[in-house]
């Protein structure tokens, strides 16, 4: 058996036996019932996704794992969502991306937060700053109260971690 | 969820790359983004690409990004990333304390997932074309560096133009032909019902070129406008501009030639420059020298020999990805 099918197989197997119990697991941690179902389904995807799954010796451990990085994720997802979107209305343009377009852009913000997380704070606001407000380094320097050589050493630790992360932005 | 102890690893479209060549092409890239560049750095960042293949790659995937990053560019995006961290960390802490107990091949592997869905469905690279067909039997051609979402549902047809420049041939299979079908950009869409045409997204705005049927172009904002066949037209987030007469220069890329008409030297150059990768740089003189013609796009080196000598200026290769255009 090809180990694509070894895996398909385990994981059908760990469905039978766990899907339920990791759907009640996430409702109980989501007020969102259709949400909690989509995750339930994501997890196993993710199982399935994963081109070898290591045998189980504690399978529900397993399970949640994925379960709580997935859930994390949504509640980070939708916190950006939802600060994009009301951002998005005070401006003056009239710029109203179709929900699908918006849909992309808000999985790329979702990205590059993933990707900046592990930083120094003052090291994501100085990339942000730059990259999305336009700042130069002089400016950005004297609202952080660091050098611009400071800023420029900031900028290269971000860069590297943003646009060459694992789910880059390319 | 990091990978404790290791150093960080680096990635360049999905692929490993060494850390310390994404640092160097970081480098290169806020140097570059500083304006504190002399002649020399560009000489020595020329040298550095050339230097391992690895570097070109490097610097040829931290363009791509810039390029996604400053779709996004704006002050929206800026207060998204802005918001308040602190909830999401102690669910991050929570979720880290589930993982001791897990090995780092499991970890790795949760990792790695979630880059899958941010690629396009379907893309061409710089120098490639690519064909689609889609299950009502739209066909959909996609030009070089281009890239595009399906979304189709029981409620209608929707292709998204994330970047670059398609040509789409709607189809009519059964179940399919009454959903209305639409290609959206962040800027609008177009809505088309039976028909042929051509769209390009180039920064905050997107042409479109009818060929057969009608197409309505909506705008976010402003009126709507209706296409006649052989009209084209450009739209931008706050509204359309008056249809125009579709000229050669809009569809000649179907044929996989590039059409210029008393044309710019230096918009010919950007125009080429959209078919192969890396850069061309024209001086000052030779940016505003005009050229006219129908150039075959399958060799871009052909192109530029047939400039040198249709023109009076010098090309000068300083790396296979960098080309130097002046005027003799």
């Amino acid at each position: 058996m090809s180990s694509e099918a070894a895996v398909r197989e385990r994981t059908a197997a760990l469905y039978a036996e766990h899907h339920s119990w990791l759907a009640r697991w996430l409702r109980y941690r989501t007020s969102d019932k259709d949400c909690a179902a989509d995750l339930a389904q994501d997890t196993f995807l993710r199982v399935l996704a994963a081109k070898e799954t290591p045998s189980l010796a504690e399978p529900r451990a397993f399970l949640a794992t994925i379960a709580r990085r997935l859930l994390a994720n949504h509640h980070r997802r939708q916190v950006i969502e939802r600060a994009y979107l009301d951002a998005l209305a005070n401006q003056p343009e009239a710029l109203e991306p179709g929900p699908e377009i918006r849909r992309i852009l808000i999985e790329t913000l979702c990205a590059i937060d993933r990707a900046l997380d592990a930083l120094p704070a003052k090291v994501r606001e100085a990339f942000l700053l730059a990259q999305l407000e336009g700042m130069k380094h002089d400016e950005i320097a004297q609202r952080l109260g660091v050098t611009p050589r400071t800023v420029g050493n900031y900028m290269v630790k971000a860069v590297q971690a943003c646009f060459f992360a694992q789910e880059g932005l390319a | 969820m990091r990978r404790a102890g290791a150093a960080p690893m680096a990635y360049a479209g999905g692929m490993p790359l060494p850390a310390h060549v994404a640092e160097q092409a970081s480098r290169w890239y806020v140097l570059f983004m500083s304006g504190n560049d002399t002649e020399t750095d560009r000489r020595e960042w020329a040298a550095w690409r050339l230097a391992d293949p690895d570097h070109e790659r490097a610097w040829a995937h931290l363009v791509r990004a810039d390029g996604r990053m400053r779709e996004l560019a704006g002050t929206p995006a800026y207060e998204a990333l802005s918001v308040d961290r602190r909830a999401s960390r102690r669910r991050a802490l929570i979720a880290m304390f589930g993982l001791v107990s897990c090995t780092g091949a499991l970890l790795w592997t949760a990792d790695r997932m979630r880059w899958l869905p941010l690629s396009p469905d379907h893309a061409a690279g710089v120098g490639e074309r690519g064909e689609v067909m889609l299950a009502d039997g739209t066909r959909i051609l996609l030009n070089t560096d281009s890239a595009i979402d399906v979304r189709y549902d029981g409620h209608a047809r929707v292709v998204v133009l994330r970047h670059g420049e398609i040509e789409i041939v709607t189809g009519h299979a059964a179940g399919y032909a009454g959903l209305p079908f639409r290609v959206e950009t962040a800027t609008g869409q177009v809505r088309a019902l039976g028909t042929r045409f051509t769209m390009r997204h180039e920064g905050a705005q997107t042409r479109v070129v009818l060929l057969e049927g009608h197409v309505e172009v909506r705008p976010n904002a402003g009126a709507s406008l209706v296409l006649q066949p052989g009209q084209a037209t450009r739209y931008r987030a706050e509204g359309v501009e008056p249809a125009r007469a579709a000229v050669l220069a809009d569809t000649a890329w179907l044929r996989a030639e590039l059409a210029a008409d008393d044309m710019p030297l230096d918009q010919f150059m950007a125009e080429l420059s959209r078919y192969r990768p890396g850069l061309i740089s024209c001086d000052a003189p030779a940016a505003s020298l005009r050229i006219s013609g129908l150039f075959p796009l399958g060799d871009t080196d052909h192109v530029l020999e047939a400039v040198a000598r249709l023109l009076p200026v010098k090309v000068t290769r300083l790396t296979p990805y960098w080309v130097r255009v002046s005027a003799r």
